[in-house]
């Protein structure tokens, strides 16, 4: 997202982070070879992509994306649509719909997280599901700001979707680790690497951005790869409009509200 | 969030599902070297068990070892045909189930794709040898026409039934029952409106032959990736016990997301009865995380139902107990006693349902042992235009039992009388609404 900006929990700099600027000789380290070089820090590194993805003031313009793109497995022959929504501080709705399965809804109100689809039925997310979504959601994710990460450093310099790139850690409030990758190159958010929590347990995802759009002032990414137990799954997002969300795209549906609301007094 | 989204419908394709043969056909490959095709699936069919297999000590097998031995064998094959019983093979040697080549194009009559979508809509087992109809598939034209539960099917257009089964093959009693069964459905299907004679035997020995117009299966038509084109059923009913109790009954053939609302408004109508009945007998599988959904249904609190190891994640399948309509009305899952009814083809997610639910004590289990098939698999499409269903992971209930090889053994073993049959009865049913006379609500 719908992006990159959005798919970030919320990134950013803790106050408390020790920037590390790894030699390159450390083990596991930048590729390069000859002399060290010293590894740009975390911060550095995010305001080099909120530069170059079209700076932070046209972002706090935006106060709302709708994506409308398709989604597939290819090696599945899966296809659907695919509609993403989010708006400031830290709402989403993602609905996909696919061809011998029916719509699967996936939303956060800034408070309840709930997912819909018509193999387990309507469902509160909560645990450590409900602690990453309200990470995930946070509208200024892209910017990393200081008090929605404990710490980020740098790691080393490497490869990653074939591109070379900076590779940070980051760590968020509720201790989950990230790895997040930007393009040595271009400065952009390339993708990350990090746990997701689901109803089923705790699955080690990658997720990689592609093909980076001009939309508005603000760049987005509009390929999307997740690869999550050795199966990609490919978002494209064909049109991103901003400022266009309605207020109430957020509510939860009838069921989410009665699951909210809870059993009541006959 | 993207990948929140994602991992949402990637679980939606963790699929269980046994019996299937053919894949939703593609065009062919423009490559006019089908040896580089077929080792490009060798390869890829190799790497990926390699790569995502769930025990990283594949199960005791060399696996670099069979790659060594196999990948000469396709590329000296005589015929693509050859070349695939090759990769049949190399995934043969794991021994589990899901690890199949779904077919995309014709070959030999054992194994591949059917000769047509229409089909003698009845159901049929492998009894000692012979092929037994259990049940007619819906419309009554069928029993019109001379066929009736508890008939053996003696042959198919002049061949013999018992010939097909005892070619048969398959590493234990259940694959080979499987791979029987199989070579039956197969020979009854072919284009609609074909003429077949079926040649008919009744319990008390009388025969008959009966000429049929294949037609269309029955059920919603549903398309799904890589799959075949799966016709989708739910049956209900209220039917009533010995002592006069009102016993809801739902049937359905895949575990399909078709079937959600069809159970939701069921379960509506039944859900003050005194018993329900989960009929899953002939039920082959489908998308293993419907398990949570539907046992929801029965289910008021979150019940742990079974872990799935796969390589590097574990899978936890907890039921969401249904508590709300899609119109945001508040409901009671089912609190009376639930029998569920399996067979020999109840196979992969339906065996995982049956094994969750009789793990923790919520169902009784009546019929004969299932196949024993049970592992979380996805498919991949080949460079050859067939389809590689592989397993991600095993089936594990709450209690430790494994479904893979052990299959579910009812409480209440009912073995297949034809002559019960014949005789309009259902004993394995008669059974589950006898019990809810004396089970405890």
């Amino acid at each position: 997202m719908i992006f990159k900006p959005f798919l970030r929990a919320s990134v950013g700099i803790a106050v408390l982070v020790v920037l590390i600027a790894l030699p390159l000789g450390r083990p596991g380290s930048a590729k390069e070879t000859g002399t060290q070089v010293e590894l740009p820090n975390a911060r550095t590194i995010v305001d080099r992509f909120v530069t170059a993805m079209g700076g932070e003031a046209a972002f706090a313009r935006v106060t709302s994306i709708h994506g409308v793109g398709r989604m597939e497995i290819p090696q599945q022959g899966i296809s659907g649509t695919a509609d993403l929504m989010t708006a400031r501080p830290n709402k989403s709705l993602l609905v996909v719909e696919i061809a011998g399965v029916g719509r699967i809804e996936t939303g956060y109100d800034g408070k309840v997280g709930w997912n819909i689809d018509p193999q387990s039925g309507p469902m509160l997310a909560t645990g450590d599901e409900l602690t990453q979504m309200a990470e995930e959601n946070w509208f200024d994710a892209p910017l990393r700001p200081n008090d929605h990460i404990r710490e980020m450093a740098t790691v080393e310099k490497t490869d990653f979707d074939n591109r070379p790139a900076y590779k940070i850690k980051v760590v968020y409030p509720s201790g989950r680790e990230e790895f997040e990758y930007f393009d040595v190159e271009t400065g952009m958010d390339l993708g990350h690497e990090g746990k997701q929590a689901t109803h089923m347990g705790s699955l080690p995802a990658t997720e990689m951005f592609r093909d980076y759009k001009l939309f508005g002032e603000v760049k987005q990414a509009t390929t999307i790869v997740v690869r999550v137990l050795g199966i990609e799954q490919v978002v494209h997002i064909d049109t991103c409009v901003y400022n266009t969300v309605a207020a109430d795209a957020f509510d939860p549906p009838p069921a989410i509200k009665a699951l909210i609301k809870g059993p009541t007094s006959q | 969030m993207t990948r929140r989204l994602v991992l949402a419908v990637l679980l939606a394709a963790v699929l269980s599902a046994s019996g299937l043969s053919a894949a939703r056909p593609v065009p062919a490959p423009q490559s006019g070297d089908w040896h580089v095709s077929l080792l490009a699936s060798f390869d890829d069919v190799w790497q990926t068990v390699h790569d995502t297999y769930y025990d990283p000590a594949f199960g005791g097998v060399d696996w670099d070892a069979v790659r060594r031995e196999l990948r000469p064998a396709v590329e000296h094959a005589a015929s693509p045909a050859a070349a695939r019983q090759v990769i049949a093979e190399m995934i043969a040697r794991l021994g589990q189930s899901h690890f199949v080549i779904l077919s995309s194009v014709a070959g030999p009559a054992e194994s591949d794709t059917l000769p047509g979508e229409a089909t003698v809509p009845v159901e049929i087992r492998i009894v000692d040898g012979t092929a037994v109809i259990t049940a007619i598939d819906g419309d009554a034209f069928v029993t019109r026409a001379g066929v009736q539960p508890g008939q053996t099917l003696v042959d198919i257009d002049g061949h013999d039934t018992a010939s097909l089964i005892a070619a048969a093959v398959g590493a234990d009693a259940r694959a080979k029952n499987l791979d029987a069964w199989r070579r039956v459905y197969r020979a009854l299907h072919g284009q609609t409106g074909s003429i077949v004679r079926l040649g008919l035997r009744s319990p008390d020995g009388r025969r008959s032959t009966v000429p049929f117009a294949r037609v269309m299966e029955s059920g919603q038509p549903l398309t799904l990736g890589n799959l075949p084109t799966l016709f989708v059923r739910v049956a209900t009913h209220e039917d009533v016990t010995p002592a006069h109790k009102h016993v809801g009954v739902i049937a359905f053939n895949w575990w399909m997301p078709a079937i959600n609302q069809p159970i939701e408004d069921a379960v509506a109508r039944y859900r003050h009865d005194d018993g329900l009945v989960i009929d899953l007998r002939g039920n082959l599988g489908g998308l293993a995380t419907m398990i949570t959904g539907i046992a929801g249904y029965v289910l008021s609190e979150p019940v742990t139902l079974a872990t799935s190891h796969a390589r590097g994640a574990t899978l936890q399948y907890i039921a969401n107990p249904r508590v709300v309509t899609a119109a945001g009305e508040r409901v009671e899952p089912f609190a009376g006693p639930v029998a569920v009814l399996v067979d020999e083809m109840t196979g992969s997610t339906s065996e995982c349902f049956a094994a969750s639910l009789q793990s923790i004590g919520r169902v009784r289990v009546f019929g004969r042992p299932t196949m024993g098939q049970a592992l979380a698999a996805v498919t991949k499409r080949l460079a050859d235009g067939d389809v590689f269903m592989y397993a991600l992971g095993d089936f594990v209930t709450s209690t430790g039992r494994r479904v893979e090889g052990d299959g579910v053994t009812p409480d209440v073993i009912v073995p297949l009388s034809p002559a019960a049959l014949a005789a309009g009865h259902d004993p394995t049913l008669d059974a589950a609404l006898a019990w809810v006379d004396t089970a405890r609500r």
